[in-house]
């Protein structure tokens, strides 16, 4: 070294490199390159979902590699601008699947290296090309058991016909899906959405539609009673059912909508952030997961590490549900957004 | 001893020097990026007005903006009207008894506004503490459903938007001279012609700043509207946040968020003239 930085002559060259990797860090450059990583960066949504996967993926896999886990918030205008100024700090985004989807389209995410992630153990739509799906959890009908006498609404008709006050999410994905299966769409033919006749199915229940914004917001409408009966998603209204709340809930024609993972393009640490990827779709990183929160495994394999009672809580894909077609929504979010916001304010 | 007309160091001098940094801070870090998103909505995804013609025809644009504005305008008539008489009493005392006040104001910025949005839902919901008091104290005989309403919104959003309007309405009356009260009753003049034609006058800067501070930072709202109001009260920021983060269609964020820069710059363009007719406001620093 010279004396040009005015940093003793016989410093060593590690510590100058722990020197300049600190300068670049606190002006917030990407990180020396050929470096071995100790951490890396994800960004999720925070909340119950991170707690989860905090102790059932991060933790574990941690101690298998020697790498830490931080966690960010997953805004996607910050991804679309990292990738955009080719300075990205993260290695991973986790999101829901149809938000994955639209970053994929936008280019912003590496294609997934199935050479390290299991392919041929993933269950049927979860491998995508830039992203993959980690669990399946469901957007279905719950209701307050207070308010709603009886065995409640069993299906998106009995729900809409419901004499009371509804709640829905006051956004398109789903809440199509939702509208047109309580017009008697049957379940497997529901792509490509008639837009037209999903929008005619709520008109006629406008009047006692209550929208809710936030998940938390939907369980406390139900569990409050200031609303009778709505959609929620599953992991909402587990634990307050589990814990004596006047709440109930059916997986009958329930949405599944899934978390997905992506790489975001130009990620620092790949290889790293496809290690811990294949540890999330592992079997047991699967099952560990699945008894932590309501949401079921993608992972072929992992049901056999699962008992009944925990089998009964978990979101399944079969004839009475549907699969929330992700690459639809990417193709078709735009416009229908717009129809949507539309509809809502006239 | 430097004379006035020399070139070397004056006061003057000095602190024009002093604005180099925050002037090159403002430039860099809100200016510069204020111009990057009027640009892209001109250039994203294509050269044009595109992203115009799409706000402006038809869709839910301008209805969103309108009630953004109306929103914004109601909100700051209510704090206005409850927020004056408040700083009124609290002006006039002073010690401890001025502190404890202050105290009850300021306090419930400590809060997050998510977590006070949640709470009004709490009071307004169908067996929520109002409508409880409401059926047991015989004045009506069901519930009301409050929730989601305008009066919810409004409440939540003036009970937070409440101290931005206090503190400067305070700060302008506590500098009224008393002395000028007491003047005009000298020559006759009775409290209430006082107050009007006196102290009314002098407080109106704090008014106008109040009013034009929580008129702007009601146009950003966000979260009290979207749990407390229904489909008519999407606001501006909502749209914004759906095309930015969600949809990430920057070019249309950028549009709304341009006609929205627009409509909040010719706003207090208006608040300007009229406060310097009234003799006051930002127009007229004290």
């Amino acid at each position: 070294m010279t004396n040009k930085y005015g940093i003793n002559s016989n410093i060593s060259r590690r510590t100058a490199l722990i020197g300049l990797g600190a300068a670049a860090t606190a002006l917030g450059m990407p990180r020396l390159a050929n470096a071995k990583t100790d951490q890396i960066v994800m960004a999720t949504g925070g909340g119950k979902l991170e707690e989860a996967y905090r102790k059932t993926i991060y933790e574990p896999w941690t101690a298998k590699s020697g790498v830490n886990v931080i966690n960010t918030s997953n805004e996607g205008a910050r991804l679309k601008a990292m990738v955009e100024q080719g300075n990205v700090e993260w290695d991973l985004i986790q999101g829901p699947a149809e938000a994955l989807a639209v970053y994929a389209k936008e280019g912003l995410l590496e294609p997934i290296d199935y050479s390290v992630v299991d392919k041929d153990a993933m269950v049927k739509g979860s491998a995508h090309d830039h992203f993959v799906v980690t669990d399946l959890a469901a957007y279905n009908i719950a209701w307050n058991t207070d308010n709603v006498t009886g065995e409640g609404p069993q299906s998106w008709a009995d729900l809409f016909a419901l004499d009371g006050r509804v709640g829905l999410w006051k956004r398109p994905f789903q809440t199509m899906e939702a509208a047109l299966l309580a017009d008697g769409v049957p379940i497997n033919e529901l792509y490509p959405l008639d837009v037209d006749r999903a929008f005619a199915s709520m008109d006629k229940i406008k009047d006692k539609l209550v929208w809710w914004e936030k998940g938390a917001q939907s369980a406390q409408l139900l569990l409050d009673g200031e609303i009778d009966a709505g959609s929620t998603w599953n992991g909402r209204v587990f634990g307050p059912k589990k814990d004596g709340a006047p709440v109930d809930y059916t997986f009958n024609q329930a949405v599944l909508v899934s978390d997905g993972w992506g790489v975001p393009k130009g990620a620092p640490n790949k290889a790293e952030a496809f290690d811990m990827m294949a540890y999330a779709l592992s079997p047991e990183a699967q099952a560990a997961f699945a008894k932590t929160i309501p949401y079921g495994p993608v992972n072929i394999n992992a049901d056999a590490l699962l008992d009944d009672a925990v089998k009964a809580n978990l979101p399944t894909l079969n004839d009475n549900s549907v699969l929330l077609d992700v690459s639809y929504w990417a193709d078709n979010s735009s416009e229908i957004v717009e129809r949507f916001n539309t509809w809502i304010l006239g | 001893m430097a004379s006035d007309k020399s070139t070397g160091w004056t006061a003057t001098a000095f602190y024009r020097w002093l604005l180099v940094a925050p002037l090159a801070f403002v430039g860099l870090f809100f200016l510069w990026p204020i111009l990057n998103v009027i640009l892209r909505s001109f250039t994203d995804p294509s050269l044009g007005v595109a992203n115009y013609e799409r706000v402006f025809g038809g869709g839910p644009y301008l209805k969103v903006l309108w009630i953004t504005v109306e929103t914004a305008g109601i909100v700051t008539i209510l704090c206005a009207l409850i927020a004056y008489p408040v700083a009124y009493v609290i002006s006039r005392v002073r010690g401890s008894m001025m502190s404890l006040m202050m105290a009850f104001v300021v306090v419930s910025l400590w809060t997050s506004v998510v977590i006070r949005s949640y709470a009004w839902m709490v009071v307004f919901q169908r067996k929520g503490v109002l409508n409880q008091f409401l059926v047991a104290a015989d004045i009506v005989e069901r519930p009301i459903s409050f929730l989601p309403g305008t009066l919810a919104v409004n409440v939540g959003m003036v009970h937070i938007m409440l101290p931005f309007m206090l503190l400067p309405m305070l700060a302008t009356m506590r500098t009224i001279d008393r002395t000028l009260i007491s003047a005009a009753e000298v020559m006759g003049a009775n409290p209430f012609v006082a107050f009007r034609k006196v102290f009314f006058p002098l407080s109106l800067p704090g008014l106008g700043a109040g009013s034009a501070l929580v008129f702007m930072m009601s146009l950003g709202f966000f979260i009290t509207p979207a749990l407390l109001g229904g489909p008519r009260h999407m606001m501006a920021a909502v749209l914004i946040e759906q095309q930015a983060n969600r949809l990430l269609d920057w070019g249309l964020a950028s549009a709304l968020s341009t006609v929205l820069l627009l409509l909040t710059t010719s706003i207090y363009l208006v608040y300007l003239r009229v406060m310097k007719s009234a003799g006051g406001g930002f127009a007229h620093g004290r």
